[in-house]
């Protein structure tokens, strides 16, 4: 079972706000996750991404893919596998 | 999950901040927009800004090329972004929204200074007022 690390959107309308989950990759939007380990708030200024390094450390260890956006949050934060 | 302003899908060599920047005004833009575009490319379109799907991963489920579903999502990009030109709704939404904060924040200030008195009292209403005028926007 290959498992994903993505965004998914909560927030209101106008304003997005992302939790960061990990999912089976054939689940991309009904709603289960295997855990989250983390949000993402693009409107702040700067962006208010927070997340459990450990937690993405390990995820990335175990072969969990992250998504494009994912991998530049990470990229960002300097998490690496 | 980035488009530029032309439309163009962001290069994977762009800088991660100027590529998440992107992604963040689509989002937004989507949820002023998203309804003006057509129910198939709507669908498409949400799934890569909201459901954080890949390009692959949409192809695979619409039974489209890839190919098909870069230029869905980069003619809607390029859409999105003509519309936010002419019509400024998301500009115009998080100035209004920044001001009401500010009037709501300010008011609950004087309304804690001012205490119990009549002028405290307005003071409540007024920011119960902007807290009521931000909900209203979302």
């Amino acid at each position: 079972m290959a498992v994903k690390i993505r965004l998914r959107r909560m927030g209101q309308k106008h304003a997005p706000f992302y939790r960061v989950i990990v999912a089976d990759e054939r689940s991309p939007r009904d709603g289960r996750f295997i855990d989250e380990i983390g949000t993402y708030d693009p409107t702040k200024e700067p962006m208010a991404f927070r997340v459990d390094e450990e937690a993405a450390k390990k995820w990335l260890a175990n072969g969990a893919q992250p998504t494009e956006t994912v991998a530049r949050l990470f990229k960002q934060a300097g998490i690496q596998k | 999950m980035s488009t530029g302003k032309d439309g163009k899908i962001c290069s994977k060599k762009a800088d991660a901040k100027d590529w998440l920047q992107e992604a963040a005004h689509l989002s937004v833009y989507f949820s002023f927009y998203g309804e003006l575009l057509g129910e198939k490319t709507k669908r498409i379109f949400e799934d890569y800004v909201a459901n954080d799907m890949s390009l692959a991963e949409i192809a695979r489920e619409y039974g489209l090329s890839r190919q098909g579903v870069y230029d869905v999502v980069k003619r809607c990009g390029a859409k999105l972004y003509e519309y936010e030109e002419s019509l400024h709704l998301a500009e115009r939404f998080s100035k209004v929204e920044e001001q009401a904060e500010r009037i709501r924040s300010e008011a609950a200030e004087l309304a804690g200074a001012l205490g119990d008195s009549p002028e405290g009292e307005s003071a409540t209403r007024i920011a119960r007022s902007a807290e009521e005028l931000i909900s209203s926007l979302q």
